[in-house]
């Protein structure tokens, strides 16, 4: 039995240490699994999920050709679309933006994406990445990663500790604001301690051309502490306090503490690895192990514990290599099994999720589709070294302005609705907007182009392959069967691109 | 009516508080008001300054002041149309708030509940609350509609947040180009013949099913009744002159405001409409002027309009900020006169929808600083739209990881407005 | 240390080992007869004004005429608060015109740990950080983000050169570039001032500025040749579109090869070691000490016009140099000569020759310490305006301060001395403002007066006299 359900693991290309499987069937207790999906659908998932767009008709072909699930995910590992998806990711995660830019105007989201896109490009450390940004010193132009502290606002500090909380650790340290956490241990005075680590950290704007940065001085300021009650007519404020750094369950002060020892005490807490795997566990699994994913610590426990704990000491042990977690997620059959359910319970990942396309996921793999543009990916060459100073302050911008046209903001959103997945309004603008009818002829120009004036049945193949991956199905070539208008082809390219297949990941 | 009292609502709510609500009409408490029917928010986005606006001081506003249509209540200068229709407004003066950054403070006034970007929990904005309440004037109109500024749903579902309306182009969206309107039957039976396939492939979910949904939803609002709400090129120029849609510089927000007295009339029931020229740091003396015209030409000819068309009795306008504006004689900054935010105090109008008729409510001090008077927060403003539309304060819905939680958990009703 | 220990020994024992000062100056006296030394009170009076910025108190007067020792005074006022005081304000007017009180505050302490002279110049000119916690970096705040100044000021104040006619175009003095200059700024260019965001009203940090070093940088554009060159935020000029940036790389003046991201660590090291530096801090201390440089002008040093004493120039710096910069080693090494103790009766011999000592009028400071002390009370020095002007004539003729201040002063002596007014009050008196007895005709004058009236006229006269406005 054994033998055989690793031959059989093996032919299916899922060859892997098989204990993120073992954990996920463990659970199903009785409940049959979907089977694994089929390369046509693996090609498309794994591109969207790690590349963040689906694969080119001259990827999609080479792949169907001679399929290797490892070999791809290894491609896809490496490549540029790689680190620009996931530095999206980190952007998200760390400044909590779907936009570049933000409600603070200081805030320059085109530059610290663009760092962002460079430490993932040279393998960084993810513990370390967390270092730089809570540790961040300097004007945002040559440091762009201060743009994190720049964003939060070292002025709101609970909502900068509130968000650390959320964001590096998983768990709702804001409950504890301005009151004793309801459900965990945590004081307000914990709160305020961790808070406290930053009172020595200032922003800062030039004079003369008034861009921000961030600086540390030798005073910590005193922090005012907020109050459940509205402020009585007539009442003086409280007085603010002056408060000792001091990390959660620490005994006493930590004396002289700054930033990098916060960061230090952050990387080190249990929770620090175990949130990040879980986050990249719903990225490609539709929903983390520990649901909501900031919830660690609260009412709701995790899915499959132990699951998690091994996670987050591999992700430890490989040095917080996003890439070996995410390649170990992507070659499990859990991960590659086939969308379709019987309404099986979805904590269980008995079979892959329904996920929506993202915006930019829609807007990039709309475009490669259509093949109109494909905005040029961030400049991501390795760096001479030699390159003098100002060719290299250069070089950064031009990295962050082609991350600008990768994901120009208003663009996508105003396009594609606010909201991925099912709305009326989102349906509205992709029936009807101009902009993706533009796209659309685009695309039939393209497939005329490569497959020759003459419509046949080769043409509404290629639309598939280009938005779908796939080739026709047999309902498929019987609907198609004896069209010959580019009318025809244009109607099928709008179904496609409305189609629940093309703006879902499955 | 309006009362949505679901089994458990019903459960949740005490003997005493039923018996109180059976005697409503007699201690005029716990009852429902409910006579609002649609709501139409014009949001200053910014903090517009209360000493600017609704709530002069003598010595420190940089504006005059004038008489209005109510005895002893004077307004800004700028804002003579609205004077002339204040005998229809409710003007509470006695706002005050903890909020005093611009995305936190609009959270709070657009959805009654506080937060930072990273509140433990986001509340729904009060138009989707609407939505998930009303059944919708008519399928083929969505039932909250966005101009400039709407709300999300949170957990209340998607097809609850707002449907946001591109002001230059509104009609684009509701129709496909000319030379593909023909090809649209064969389209969508494609699309459904696709998705038919797909979901037989994967079985169906709740995912599929509001996909579906949202797919016959669109094409329900695709047809003539949608079309014809949405073009405002329908109304005569004199109209539009009048909300200030028109000149060389034609006012987005009085077409907005004409356009959601449009979309009311053909039955959308909550429409937002947003003028963000308000966050006055400097300048405020050059640039109360000409916001406030655009203020005024376009509030006081839709609530002229509402009432010509009888439609005010139903349709609850509100004027909001997110705060007010630094009280006293503005300081110099670099030359030039400004104010900076203030939550401490600021102003709220409503009218229509059966709020009380040229009432002033609650007061500030001498400089516009604090609230003298009958303060009345962000949470209490919320209450009060839940009592004008009849709605349940005591509700629960159930939020994403499956808490049940009410909407606005603290804030009494002002009822002043509606006495 | 043991140089300056040696040094001391060779120059400091007692003033009858001739040090290389006088050797130098009398070489070059020719026919010239100088004048004699001062005597005792004048000497005593000289050194107060030139080391602590104030005339002697009446007690430390009657103490030293009793047993004077020249030498010894010298070491104890270079010991003295007063010195670092005063001194401060030497080196805080070298660096800037206005008045910081934070950083004067920070030289003070620096000299009163006896700082050597290049490690303040340097963290002068490296300073980083917050106003509040770095005072030094108040220096380069003053200036940046105007490259074209911090250039100048460095230049003055530090090199005793006037860089700034090379600004926009070749200097024809001292053949130096635009390109020259401006790469001096470009060591600069890296510093960025900024204003701190502050946390509330009552934030510290609040309404402070600072600086702040960034990694990469290092070059500048010339100005007219792009328009982002506006440092300083003046209106951008507008430039021709067929003129191209010319950007400059940061290099010091004469350098064959520019210093890569060069910034202002480098700067400081090739500032301590050119010749200039440290001559250019001697002959200021000179000047300060005798009333003209031997290089004059004072930012003329590598110019056309050569010092009066180039071997002087030459051998005071290499022994500032071999003391480790100290500045009180140099100053002491100056009063001790004979040049210095000389009379300043004059027979109209070219005051280059420093033949006799230079009258120099008292400074506005001196002025109102020297009235501060002798009335017992604080006196404002923005009361007199600079030296010699017309303010400051008007202001002590009949200011009604100044009128306060005589008040003051007399009836101070009255306590000090009680009983009925006599030749002693006035003795006093002129010891307190002249720091000397009266003569004979003068106690000839004084015989008839008796009363408070008599003190206060007196005292008005004295501190209206030149004699009490000079320093001789």
């Amino acid at each position: 039995m054994r033998v055989a359900a690793l031959l059989a693991a093996a032919l299916a290309g899922t060859a892997n240490d098989g204990w993120i499987d073992r954990h996920i069937e463990f659970r199903l207790e009785g409940v049959t699994p979907s089977p694994l999906c089929d390369e046509p659908e693996f090609l498309r998932r794994v591109s969207l999920d790690l590349a963040g767009v689906v694969p080119t008709m001259s990827e999609a072909r080479a792949y169907l050709a001679r399929p290797d699930r490892r070999k791809l995910v290894d491609r896809l590992l490496e490549s540029d679309e790689f680190s620009a998806r996931w530095a999206r990711f980190l952007l998200e995660l760390t400044a909590e933006s779907r936009a570049i830019s933000f409600g603070n105007q200081d805030f320059n989201g085109h530059a610290y994406y663009g760092w962002l896109v460079r430490q993932i490009h040279e393998r960084r450390p993810y513990d370390r990445i967390v270092r730089d940004i809570i540790g961040a010193k300097g004007g945002y132009e040559e440091a762009p990663e201060v743009q994190f502290l720049i964003r939060w606002r070292v002025i709101g500090l609970g909502d900068l500790t509130s968000h650390l909380g959320k964001a590096i650790l998983g768990t709702r340290l804001r409950c504890a604001q301005c009151h004793d956490h309801p459900y965990q241990r945590i004081s307000q005075e914990d709160f305020w301690g961790v808070a406290a680590f930053f009172t020595r950290t200032r922003e800062y704007a030039n004079t003369d051309d008034g861009l921000p940065g961030i600086t540390e001085v030798k005073q910590p300021f005193k922090i005012r502490l907020p109050s459940q009650e509205l402020p009585k007519e007539g009442a003086p404020p409280p007085e603010p306090v002056a408060i000792e750094p001091r990390w959660l369950g620490a005994s006493g002060p930590a004396s002289g503490a700054g930033r990098a020892e916060l960061a230090k005490s952050l990387a080190a807490d249990p929770l620090f690895a175990k949130n990040i795997v879980n986050r990249l566990w719903a990225e490609l699994m539709g929903r983390g192990l520990q649901e909501p994913l900031d919830g660690f610590g609260g009412k709701t426990k995790p899915s499959h514990p132990r699951l998690l704990d091994e996670l987050a000491g591999h992700f430890i042990q490989s040095g917080y290599d996003l890439r070996a977690t995410l390649r170990l997620i992507a070659m499990s059959k859990a991960y590659q099994r086939s969308c379709r359910s019987d309404g099986m319970e979805p904590a269980l990942f008995a079979h892959a999720a329904l996920r929506p396309l993202s915006v930019d996921q829609l807007y990039l793999s709309l475009n490669r589709a259509t093949v109109v543009q494909e905005p040029s990916a961030p400049r991501l060459d390795a760096g001479s070294g030699k390159a003098n100073a100002k060719e290299m302050m250069m070089a950064d911008r031009n990295a962050a302005s082609s991350a600008d046209a990768l994901y120009a903001d208003r663009w996508p959103r105003q396009l594609l609705g606010d909201v991925p997945g099912a709305s009326t309004a989102g349906r509205l603008a992709m029936f009807n907007r101009r902009e993706i009818q533009k796209l659309i002829d685009a695309g039939v120009h393209a497939a005329l182009k490569a497959m020759g004036p003459n419509v046949g049945e080769d043409h509404f193949e290629y639309i598939t392959l280009a938005l779908l991956s796939r080739p026709l199905s047999k309902s498929e070539r019987k609907r198609v069967e004896g069209k010959k208008d580019t009318a025809d082809l244009r109607d099928f390219f709008w179904a496609a691109v409305n189609s629940i297949e093309f703006r879902y990941n499955h | 009516m309006s009362c949505t009292c679901t089994r458990r609502s019903f459960l949740g709510m005490s003997a005493g508080a039923v018996f109180a609500s059976r005697l409503a009409p007699l201690f005029g408490q716990e009852s429902r008001f409910g006579r609002a029917k649609n709501c139409i928010f014009l949001y200053m986005s910014g903090g517009p300054s209360h000493l600017e606006t609704w709530d002069h001081k003598e010595g420190s506003s940089c504006v005059k002041a004038i008489d209005t249509a109510v005895r002893g209540v004077r307004i800004s200068e700028h804002l003579p149309r609205l004077a002339k229709v204040t005998d229809r407004l409710s003007i509470v003066r006695s706002m005050t708030s903890t909020e005093a950054d611009h995305a936190p403070a609009a959270t709070l006034m657009l959805t009654g509940n506080g937060g930072g970007a990273s509140a433990a929990q986001a509340f729904p904005a009060f138009g989707a609350v609407c939505s998930k309440e009303w059944s919708p004037g008519s399928a083929a109109l969505p039932t909250y509609v966005g101009v400039g500024s709407g709300g999300g749903p949170a957990f209340l579902g998607n097809e609850h947040g707002a449907f946001m309306v591109d002001l230059s182009d509104p009609l684009s969206i509701l129709r496909p180009r000319e030379e593909d309107q023909p090809r649209l039957t064969t389209r969508l039976g494609l699309l459904k013949a696709a998705d038919d396939d797909f979901v037989r492939r994967t079985n169906p979910t709740t995912v599929t099913d509001d996909e579906r949904k949202a797919v016959h939803r669109a094409v329900e609002m695709m047809g003539p009744k949608a079309y014809k709400a949405f073009d405002v090129s329908q109304e005569n120029e004199r109209v539009r002159a009048a909300y200030g849609d028109a000149g060389d510089t034609p006012s987005a927000f009085g077409r907005g405001c004409l356009l959601a007295r449009r979309l009311v009339e053909h039955g959308v029931r909550f429409v937002e409409v947003i003028l963000d020229k308000w966050d006055m740091h400097y300048d405020i003396d050059q640039l109360i002027g000409p916001a406030s015209e655009e203020l005024d030409a376009g509030m006081g000819t839709l609530i002229q309009e509402l009432t010509d068309r009888r439609l005010l009795d139903e349709t609850l306008v509100v004027w909001m900020g997110e705060f007010g504006r630094t009280p006293g004689p503005p300081p110099r900054f670099q030359g030039k006169l400004g104010r900076d935010h203030w939550a401490k105090a600021f102003s709220l109008v409503l009218a229509g929808g059966g709020v009380a008729r040229g009432r002033v409510i609650g007061a500030t001090d001498a400089i516009g600083a604090h609230v003298t008077d009958r303060p009345v927060t962000p949470q209490d403003f919320h209450a009060s739209l839940y009592h004008a539309f009849g709605f349940d304060l005591n509700k629960k819905y159930m939020t994403l990881d499956g808490r049940p939680v009410k909407l606005i958990e603290k804030g009494s009703v002002v009822k002043e407005l509606f006495a | 240390m043991t140089l300056l220990a040696v040094t001391a020994l060779l120059f400091g024992a007692g003033q009858e080992a001739p040090s290389f000062v006088d050797r130098h100056v009398e070489a070059r006296l020719g026919a010239v007869k100088p004048a004699g030394p001062c005597d005792e009170g004048e000497f005593l009076r000289r050194l107060a004004l030139d080391l602590t910025g104030v005339v002697p108190k009446v007690e430390d007067l009657k103490t030293y005429l009793a047993r004077p020792d020249r030498t010894k005074e010298v070491d104890k006022l270079l010991a003295s608060d007063g010195f670092d005081a005063w001194w401060a304000r030497f080196l805080i007017e070298l660096v800037t015109p206005a008045d910081d009180a934070d950083l004067y505050g920070w030289l003070k302490g620096e000299l009163k740990r006896r700082r050597p002279y290049q490690a303040l110049v340097r963290d002068l000119i490296t300073a980083e950080g917050n106003s509040l916690d770095t005072p030094a970096v108040n220096f380069l705040l003053r200036y940046l983000p105007r490259l074209q100044d911090v250039t100048g000021v460095v230049g003055t104040a530090f090199l005793g050169t006037n860089l700034r006619c090379a600004e926009c175009h070749r200097d024809p003095s001292s053949a130096l570039a635009p390109q020259d200059f401006w790469g001096l700024a470009a060591f600069f260019a890296r510093a960025r001032s900024y204003r701190a965001t502050a946390i509330g009203e009552d934030d510290p940090y609040a309404r402070t500025f600072g600086v702040v070093e960034q990694r990469r940088g290092g070059w500048v554009c010339l100005p007219k040749t792009d328009s982002r060159n506006n440092f300083g935020g003046c209106e951008p000029v507008p430039v021709p579109p067929d003129v191209k940036p010319v950007w400059v790389e940061a290099r010091w003046l004469g350098a064959a090869k520019p210093t890569v991201n060069g910034g202002r660590q480098e700067f400081a090291d090739f500032l301590v070691a050119d010749p200039r530096f440290a001559r250019n801090l001697v002959n200021r201390v000179w000047a300060r000490l005798m009333g003209r440089g031997l290089q004059e002008p004072l930012d003329g040093l590598g110019g056309k016009i050569k010092p009066s004493h180039p071997e002087l120039l030459e051998d005071l710096a290499g022994h500032f140099v071999k003391t480790g910069y100290d500045l009180r080693a140099t100053i002491r090494l100056i009063v001790l000569s004979k040049a210095y103790q000389r009379s300043c009766r004059s027979d109209g011999s070219d005051p280059r020759l420093f033949a006799h000592a230079a009258l120099r009028p008292l400074s506005a400071e001196q002025m109102a310490a020297s009235l501060a002390q002798i009335a017992g009370r604080p006196v404002p020095s923005a009361l007199f305006g600079p030296a010699q002007s017309l303010r400051q004539v008007h202001a002590m003729l009949q200011h009604p301060d100044v009128e306060g201040l005589i008040q003051a002063g007399a009836e101070r002596v009255l306590k000090d001395l009680p009983g009925p007014v006599a030749q002693g009050h006035f003795e006093y008196v002129y010891l307190s403002v002249l720091s000397r007895p009266p003569s004979e005709p003068e106690r000839k004058e004084l015989s008839g007066k008796t009363t408070p009236e008599d003190l206060r006229d007196v005292f008005w006269a004295l501190i209206n006299s030149l004699e009490f406005k000079y320093n001789h």
